[in-house]
């Protein structure tokens, strides 16, 4: 099962809204079809953000980010979870079930290593 | 003359913000790659670098009344690349708007147009062009008026008409 069939499966996750895997120079090799959510937008965004927040983390000397995650006012929750070669860019609802999909994109990030 | 083609692939989405001035404040890295220009290069410019002299004005005075009026567009862009190239791309450009209302800034991104879609829009816009040339813009625009409504089917939006010219 590659990257996408098992981003996929977190659409399944109570509370997803939306999700995006990028590549780390930026190509979007998988993008919902979703007309309420920007995500070609939102995702390239905060891929970049990612990235440059990983250069930072070695830049100090430390290793790699694994996961970045923010939430708004409205309590939406924007996971971004990465590897050396691809990021995952999803959005759950307030109501999700994010420890669930936290480890779906775990567990999608390993087996694509 | 700007000759040779630069072709976006299926995963190339270029993706770029504008300010109500139209002038860039984000580039994603693949607006850089079909572009030409290097990393950081198009930040602060205005998007009309990489407007193709091919490009009829009847095209982006259509976009911009429906941006102005608030509304997401589809078009069909040909652009230029920094070394004289140039490349189409089917775009969907909307405003980004505040709670209030007001907008914040123009959002873009832009996939590889279709071959399809290349086959009928290359020639309109030659012919476009050529009217813009011979009897000024509001003529071309006339014109690309009459090319919507031949091809609206029912009820469908400008936006639909052209999402089914490139699908």
């Amino acid at each position: 099962m590659n990257i996408h069939e098992m981003v996929k499966n977190i659409q399944h996750i109570n509370g997803y809204a939306g999700s995006a895997v990028l590549s780390k120079t930026g190509e979007i090799v998988y993008i919902d079809e979703n007309k309420e959510i920007d995500l070609a937008f939102s995702s390239s965004l905060f891929n970049d953000t990612f990235r440059a927040l990983n250069e930072a983390s070695l830049d100090i000397g430390f290793s790699n980010l694994i996961r970045l995650e923010t939430e708004n006012e409205e309590g939406m929750i924007f996971l971004i979870y990465g590897n050396k070669e691809h990021t995952i860019f999803t959005i759950f609802n307030p109501q999700g079930n994010i420890s669930l999909a936290k480890m779906m994109l775990i567990k999608a990030l390993k087996k694509d290593e | 003359m700007l000759k040779k083609e630069r072709t976006l692939t299926s995963v190339d989405i270029i993706v770029s913000q504008s300010n109500l001035d139209g002038f860039i404040i984000y580039a994603n890295p693949i607006f850089y790659k079909i572009s030409g220009y290097s990393y950081g290069k198009l930040i602060g410019e205005n998007h009309n670098i990489i407007r193709h002299p091919d490009m009829p004005k009847a095209i982006f005075k259509h976009l911009w009344k429906q941006l102005q009026k608030s509304e997401e567009v589809y078009c069909f862009i040909k652009n230029k690349s920094q070394d004289k190239r140039y490349y189409w791309v089917f775009a969907y450009i909307r405003p980004s708007v505040n709670k209030d209302g007001t907008v914040r800034n123009y959002i873009s991104t832009r996939r590889a147009m279709s071959n399809k879609a290349k086959a009928i829009i290359e020639p309109l816009y030659q012919q476009l062009l050529r009217v813009e040339k011979s009897k000024g813009v509001e003529a071309s625009e006339e014109l690309f008026k009459k090319f919507i409504e031949q091809n609206r089917y029912k009820k469908q939006s400008n936006n639909e008409i052209l999402q089914n010219i490139q699908y």
